[in-house]
């Protein structure tokens, strides 16, 4: 099974990312997908604007175009009107040159209204057209003026009209000086709106780019955070499988314990009861000699070849052998019987001072501690929540095995030590005495199973003892041993104890 | 031809005497050597330097599977290990009637697995019967 470990290393950056986004929360981690979505929205926003407003800036220039047309149109109309009415007096009444000066004078009031409506939006301009109005409106009264004395018959004194100092001409100068202010008016118009819709539209280029940019960095670290969760679910699912595996270990390895069980059990009683039957079957053969014996009048002994001194023997090492196997049995029912109860006690979990506890099972033993000469050290011990009588039970056992499998060699220490490790708490009792080999190290878990040199009374109980109240604290119990160093049980148990 | 020693790994006294009493009433009067554990008839067995060397001396072994110290099965895998010891005949005389265990045995190189009955009837005549078996069996002598 692949672990977290063995994912392809990622960059520095890439997993401060990671971490900034773990530390963010699903709640903010929302908050960041809103502002994505928010400034896509207020991009789109400045988009539209952006194009309506190159649209009515368009429309402006137009505007502007179509004024100044207006107002050459006008000046044309103008000066058409002066030409052909000079025409038509220096041609002396020539009637095409007067249509032609009427035609002209009579577009200009268009000219002028077609301007005057282009101009309704700024002050300055109408002001300015105003004028011009009214410098036409000299002028063309200028000419009608000319041509009045020219249709009065005078000729020569309507020629005489046209000189240097001529009034005519001074209004023709004023007319163009003002048609050229409003185009230059129109023309600083027009680039004013283009200068200021150049400057805006740059300042909305920055925010766009910015927002977009914006948008690139939310969109990745969105990218790597849902990326991250699917690394974290990938591990939490091997998390998940590896629990249930060793669950599953767990519950295969208590059902094969279960089955040992019954199996030893089975067996181990049976022992007993082979010797209870031989021997009672002796006894019966005994029986059947020593009545014999008795009918034949009990004296001519020697002469049958019966023994009574012997034949006692044997029945004393019948009776003898019945008894003991009674005896075992008795103590190995007694053994299950107290297994069974154990297993079936209810737990009271409460806080427990391990020190004062582990302590108080140490003083227990300390008159046997003396007599092996040994010394027991009880370190700072963490505190737990759990049976307090299966816990004095559990350490009671242990030391007591440690105190008696000690080596004559060298003198007892046995430490307890503990710590914490997350959610478990870790106990340690630790012995030099004469250590369990390899090969038995399973083995002295079992019911009615010891190991190494049966010098010490015993029925191979305690251990197995240990164990089920271990479990059933939700606990696990584990051996490192060394032949001729000692041995360590290292009891793992549940801060807390909870029923399950 | 050396006279073959029997010797009894045992660690029930009770059955330990039974299966003498009964191999006696077979008619077999070899010395018997009784162990109560593992360890020690396997430090016997294989001599004080563990070499197994034997001196010449014929063995039966009749062994128990259920001792106190050690898994039956691993002296049986000992011996049948050791370059002195392993064409002595070993006998697995056990209250275990395990299909897997009798397996186990044959495997490790057993000769005879017996199953102790209950009843002593048939105990007694199964204990007897072998010891008809080992009046005529050949035993070799360890090298």
């Amino acid at each position: 099974m692949p672990s977290p470990a063995q994912a392809p290393a990622r960059s520095a950056t890439e997993n401060r990312v990671a971490q900034l986004l773990q530390r963010l929360g699903p709640r903010r981690q929302q908050i960041l997908f809103a502002a994505g979505a928010a400034i896509l929205f207020i991009n789109i926003a400045i988009l539209a604007w952006a194009s309506r407003q190159t649209q009515s800036q368009s429309e402006w220039a137009r505007h502007s175009l179509r004024i100044e047309n207006r107002l050459s149109e006008l000046l044309l109309s103008v000066r058409t009107a002066e030409s052909e009415q000079r025409a038509y007096i220096l041609k002396s009444g020539n009637t095409a040159y007067r249509a032609s000066y009427l035609a002209a004078v009579d577009k200009i009031p268009r000219d002028l209204a077609g301007i005057r409506s282009r101009v309704a939006d700024n002050p300055a301009q109408q002001a300015d057209l105003a004028e011009l109005e009214a410098t036409i409106k000299d002028k063309l009264e200028d000419l009608a003026t000319k041509i009045r004395i020219l249709e009065a018959g005078d000729t020569s004194a309507a020629i005489g009209l046209f000189n240097p100092n001529d009034r005519g001409r001074e209004l023709m100068t004023a007319i163009k000086e003002r048609i050229r202010r409003m185009g230059a008016e129109e023309e600083q118009l027009l680039a004013a709106r283009s200068a200021n819709f150049e400057r805006s539209s740059r300042q909305l280029l920055s925010v766009g780019l910015l927002d977009s940019f914006l948008l690139l960095v939310l969109g990745w670290l969105a990218i790597s955070f849902s990326l991250r969760s699917t690394q974290r679910l990938e591990t939490a699912k091997i998390e998940l499988e590896a629990k249930v595996e060793e669950r599953i270990a767990e519950l295969r390895e208590a059902n094969e314990e279960m089955q040992s069980f019954a199996y030893v059990v089975g067996h181990d009683l049976r022992a007993p009861l082979v010797n209870i039957m031989g021997f009672t079957s002796e006894l019966q053969a005994l029986q059947e000699v020593i009545f014999n014996q008795l009918e034949q009048g009990g004296e001519a002994s020697n002469a049958s070849g019966f023994d009574a001194k012997a034949a006692g023997a044997e029945f004393d090492e019948a009776i003898g052998f019945i008894k003991a196997a009674t005896e075992k049995m008795e103590r190995l029912i007694g053994a299950i019987l107290a297994l069974s109860r154990a297993g079936k006690r209810e737990l009271k979990p409460e806080t427990i001072d391990m020190s004062v506890l582990v302590d108080g099972v140490a003083t227990t033993l300390a008159h046997e501690t003396q007599a092996v000469g040994a010394e027991i050290e009880v370190g700072t011990l963490p505190s737990i929540t759990s049976d307090r009588l299966a816990l004095e039970q559990v350490f009671s056992n242990l030391l007591d095995n440690a105190l008696k499998y000690l080596r004559p060699e060298a003198p007892g220490r046995i430490q307890i030590t503990g710590y914490a490790s997350s959610q478990r708490l870790i106990y340690e009792v630790r012995d030099n005495g004469r250590g369990i080999a390899e090969a038995d190290q399973r083995r002295v878990f079992e019911l009615f199973r010891r190991a190494g040199a049966q010098d010490q009374r015993g029925e191979g109980i305690g251990l197995s003892h240990v164990r089920a109240l271990v479990r059933r604290l939700g606990g696990t119990i584990k051996l490192t041993s060394a032949l001729n160093k000692g041995s360590t049980f290292r009891v793992e148990l549940p801060r807390i104890y909870t029923d399950q | 031809m050396t006279p073959v020693t029997i010797i009894m790994i045992e660690d029930d006294e009770g059955h330990a005497r039974l299966i003498e009493k009964n191999i006696r009433a077979a008619g077999v009067y070899n010395a018997i050597l009784a162990f109560t554990d593992g360890a020690s008839a396997l430090r016997h067995l294989l001599s004080p330097d563990g070499s197994g060397q034997t001196n010449g001396l014929a063995l039966l072994i009749l062994l128990d599977l259920n001792l106190p110290d050690m898994d039956g099965g691993e002296i049986l895998r000992q011996l049948k290990e050791n370059f002195h010891l392993k064409r002595t005949p070993v006998v697995i005389l056990t209250t275990t009637d395990d299909e897997r265990e009798i397996q186990r045995c044959y495997d490790l190189g057993c000769n005879v697995y017996i199953t102790k009955p209950v009843d002593y009837a048939r105990f007694a005549t199964a204990v007897r019967q072998l010891g008809l078996f080992f009046s005529v069996i050949q035993v070799p002598e360890a090298a």
